[in-house]
């Protein structure tokens, strides 16, 4: 029989061995079905591209990255910015940007109510709030599009009342695809801002108050910063989904008000130039990214931080 | 008259009870429009002709709408359940375990469809797809579910692992001293015990998976239409009532199985 | 100390176990040798992090040793995983199965050794009768209290009837009157079942009340084996002297034999009469305060002290003395003795130390 010692190490191994093939068939299929064409974009992204879609393999080619703000005039030999593209690049930017604060000026309150609700109301609340979020956004999306379109109820209410005597156009403009955008993601910011509220040691308040301060600067010293981490991460949550936003502003904004989701696609189909549509789609990972990198450098010097 | 003195409440703060009711009002408002004008019986989408049916009778009669209805259901049931499965195994084996080499390496690869824009992912197995379908000329449902699957896996993975985590290991040792193997262990103990997670992790992939347009838009092959990429199609076209009847349609089984998940959590 | 002839039931022989490697190893358990007889009530005592809990784990068959062996009734089981010891467990926590109820728990060990339904049900009706909880058989396991969980725990890991049962300190989480009640009925069933009992604790007084023989752990190793008297009375060494009671430890020097294992000892003051064998010129002599007598008038052979503290504790009276040399010194006295107002703080007293009862310790003398 063999010594005890030995037959830990292999059941050691053999846990070792297990753990593996457990976790093989999820992350094989993530491989296959996920990060896997990632790398292959990169590739496709510095290839010529083909004359019918798709990309001439083995001739390589940094057109499709240059043509992401570049373009190339043959007649006159001359480069330009593509205007079109730094617009929509700007757009989506300033629209993410935008919806996340939006986000948080309505979503912090929110969080911070429910946050202070009874245990029993504080679990309606929440529940309340994760519907949305778990329902279709298409369906959500197709909501708002019913508000505003031009027989929408928006437009039927200020007629009916007087305000307006033709309808507004709100629909296929930037207002509309910046209204559907919070809508849309409004839950992603009060979920987190919320449970760091409820972690939050409401005793600190009372401690403010005692020393005189007022409700603002309650709030502003001693709420804000203890939930800070839960703003960074309902402002990332809101952030990066919004700037890689497709659906929202192609049905909200119409084919002029493009973001960068639109444009990639675009290169897929009317485009036809798939090393521009792959170098796009990097492009907009890559700003994904940055601001991952920003919220994990944010949250992981704050977890070893005692108090807070 | 004296006015009463009010008790102060240091949690309250002015005026973000409104803000929190308005947010409500907000978040539902559109959506109990979009309910209600199902139920118009004119084709308006914004005048109110009264109450009626018809356009559930007429999306039930059209068989596009069906035949998309039910292949969302089959194609969210299939990859749910493959993504359960599979995010079962993987929690078993990432957690509760001491750290090893490779663990936060598996842990990200785990993750990494939350992190990516759903765009990009869909460009990129666009790519790698149609490559593939020319080559072996299969253009069956098999992409779909691979792709639905892959993404389901982290909201499967979810919360089946926080379920994990909070179980005692006292409990499967405590059956190992009674005679039960390593696998006995599984069935009769790790297994019933992880089960509401597990419930819960194949509720939210199904819900997940019934709600993703933009990846099944650019994958499916012809024939391969689901409920919301028929409902995106429509969009350019004159809309009726009829494609809000579909997309209520759409509605219930998030509502129920979120409700559900809910209570689970609830319980435990 | 020579064995009376019996059947080992449990046996070690060179355990070790260490945790990790290099630098950063810990040896957990070093050289553990301990004989256990059947029908034994055995308990591991010492501190927390002595390794008790990891001999016990090493016996259940959790964790595998580095080196030793483990032998039930003679034959090797330091290899075999837990499912195939005969031998059960008492958790600390109860680990109480939540999706089953208390019968369904009493019978999953024998489930799992594939008894016949009506088999299970009779042996279950039998363990419910006697943990004395028949009428909660079909309660869900969080619908009990805390010293039924113990009880249905308890049954749970007698029904197989193993060879050995282990306690992994099972009594620590009930409060202290069920704690007491729960030691009588621990001996009883033991008494019943004539299983071998392993009991793991840190509580001294439950040791000495509970076991028939205690097995003194401190650092990975046993210091003592033997029954609550003698290691009362006659500890091994300072950590033991220390652990399982009050004691008052002093050095003095030996002075010659004074009879057969009785040595003269000279404390600066006085000489005493100790029992025991001392390794040395010096040697450390342990005195219970309990064998302390309070006189008030210097005699010979008596020491010198000077009261500190005097705190009266119900049943009796606790001295807080000073030797001459500032030593710090404990006695006890039962109140009954009319003394007790004549104990005022400051008065010079002389201590007088029962014949017989000095003790000199063995082992290390810092």
């Amino acid at each position: 029989m063999a010594d005890a010692a030995e037959v830990a190490r292999r059941y050691q191994a053999a846990a070792a061995r297990r753990r593996w093939i457990l976790k093989a068939p999820a992350l094989l299929t993530i491989l296959l079905a996920s990060f896997g064409p990632l790398a292959v974009m990169l590739v496709y992204s510095v290839m010529e591209k083909g004359n019918y879609g798709g990309v001439a393999f083995g001739q390589f080619s940094l057109d499709g990255w240059t043509a992401v703000f570049f373009k190339y005039d043959p007649f006159d030999e001359t480069t330009s910015l593509v205007v079109a593209n730094l617009t929509v690049f700007l757009r989506s930017i300033k629209l993410a940007l935008v919806t996340t604060i939006a986000a948080l000026l309505v979503g912090f309150p929110t969080a911070y109510f429910i946050a202070t609700r009874p245990a029993e109301s504080r679990s309606q609340w929440l529940l309340l709030i994760t519907i949305p979020f778990w329902t279709n956004l298409l369906v959500r999306t197709f909501a708002i599009m019913g508000l505003l379109s031009n027989q929408g109820l928006v437009n039927n209410a200020l007629i009916w009342s007087g305000v307006i005597d033709k309808p507004l156009q709100m629909l296929f403009t930037d207002g509309a695809v910046l209204a559907g955008l919070v809508y849309v993601y409004l839950p992603l910011m009060v979920l987190p801002v919320y449970a760091s509220l409820e972690r939050m040691d409401f005793r600190l308040v009372e401690a403010g108050y005692d020393l005189y301060a007022t409700r603002w600067k309650v709030l502003r010293h001693i709420v804000i910063p203890s939930c800070k981490p839960g703003l960074i991460a309902g402002s990332i949550l809101v952030f990066i989904p919004a700037i890689g936003a497709y659906v929202t502003p192609r049905i909200l904004g119409g084919g002029k008000n493009m973001m960068m989701g639109n444009l990639i696609e675009l290169q897929f189909g009317q485009g036809r130039n798939w090393p521009l549509g792959a170098a796009l789609s990097i492009t907009l990972l890559a700003i994904v990214t940055v601001a991952l990198v920003v919220y994990i450098r944010n949250t992981a010097g704050k977890g070893g931080a005692h108090g807070h | 008259m004296a006015t009463k003195p009010q008790a102060f409440d240091p949690k309250s703060q002015p005026g973000f009870g409104f803000v929190a009711g308005a947010t409500i009002v907000a978040l539902y408002l559109p959506i109990i429009v979009l309910v209600a004008f199902a139920f118009n019986a004119t084709s308006s989408l914004g005048i109110w002709g009264g109450l009626s049916l018809n356009w559930f009778i007429k999306a039930w009669n059209n068989q596009q709408i069906v035949d998309a209805a039910i292949f969302s259901l089959w194609l969210a049931l299939v990859a749910g359940a493959l993504a359960t499965m599979m995010a079962t195994l993987a929690a078993l084996a990432m957690t509760r375990t001491a750290p090893y080499r490779g663990q936060t390496l598996a842990y990200a690869l785990i993750n990494q469809p939350l992190i990516v824009p759903e765009i990009v992912t869909a460009i990129s197995l666009l790519i790698v797809f149609s490559a593939v379908k020319a080559t072996t000329g299969y253009s069956g449902a098999g992409y779909l579910v691979l792709a639905h699957t892959a993404f389901c896996i982290p909201f499967a993975y979810l919360p089946i692992r926080a379920r994990l985590e909070g179980m005692d290991l006292t409990f499967e040792t405590a059956a190992a001293d009674l005679y039960a193997n390593p696998w006995k262990t599984f069935l009769h103990i790790t297994l019933p015990g992880m089960f509401p997670g597990i419930l819960a992790g194949f509720m939210l992939a199904f819900v997940v998976s019934l709600d993703d347009v933009v990846i099944t838009e650019l994958v499916k092959s012809g024939g391969q239409e689901t409920l919301p990429t028929f409902m995106l199609g429509q969009v350019r076209r004159d809309m009726t009532p009829e494609v809000n009847a579909a997309a209520t349609l759409l509605l219930i089984p998030s509502i129920l199985l979120v409700t559900a998940v809910h209570l689970i959590n609830r319980r435990k | 100390m020579t064995d009376t002839p019996r059947t080992s039931a449990i046996r070690t022989e060179g355990l070790a176990k260490t945790y990790g490697k290099g630098s950063s190893a810990f040896k957990a358990l070093r050289e553990v040798n301990i004989d256990i007889a059947e029908n034994e009530f055995f308990t591991l005592l010492g501190p927390s992090g002595c390794g008790k809990t990891t001999l016990l784990r090493l016996i259940a068959g959790f964790d595998f040793p580095t080196e030793g062996q483990i032998l039930l009734h003679g034959r090797d089981i330091a290899a075999l995983p837990p499912f195939q010891r005969p031998i059960n467990t008492v958790f600390q926590n109860y680990a109480l199965f939540p999706h089953m109820t208390v019968a369904q728990n009493i019978g999953f060990g024998l489930k799992m050794l594939g008894w016949d339904k009506a088999r299970i049900g009779a042996r279950v009706a039998e363990m419910l009768r006697l943990v004395r909880m028949e009428p909660m058989a079909d309660r869900a396991t969080s619908a009990i209290s805390g010293g039924q969980q113990q009880r249905v725990a308890l049954a749970r890991a007698l029904a197989p009837a193993p060879k050995v049962l282990l306690l992994d300190e099972p009594l620590s989480a009930l409060d202290y009157k069920l704690r007491k009640e729960m030691q009588i009925e621990l001996k009883r069933l033991q008494h019943e079942t004539g299983i071998t009992f392993v009991f793991v604790t840190h509580d001294q007084e439950e040791a000495l009340a509970m076991s028939d023989r205690i097995a003194v752990m401190n650092r990975g190793q046993v210091l003592q084996v033997g029954d609550p008297r003698t290691i009362y009375n006659a500890p091994a060494d300072r950590f033991v002297a220390d652990f399982i009671g009050e004691s008052n430890l002093l050095t003095g020097r030996v002075m010659g034999a004074a009879g057969p294992g009785v040595h003269r000892i000279a404390l600066d003051w006085a000489e005493i009469l100790a029992l025991g064998q001392p390794d040395g010129a010096e040697a450390l002599v342990m005195i219970r305060p309990e064998h302390v007598q309070v006189l008030f008038a210097s005699t010979e052979g008596a020491l010198p002290a000077t009261i500190a503290e005097t705190v009266f504790v119900g049943t009796e009276t606790r001295l807080h003395l000073r030797l001459s040399d500032g030593v710090a010194f404990i006695a006890l006295l039962p109140n009954a003795d009319a003394t007790s107002e004549r104990l005022e703080q400051g008065r010079d007293v002389w201590l007088s130390v029962a014949p017989g009862t000095a003790r000199i310790l063995g082992g290390d003398h810092g």
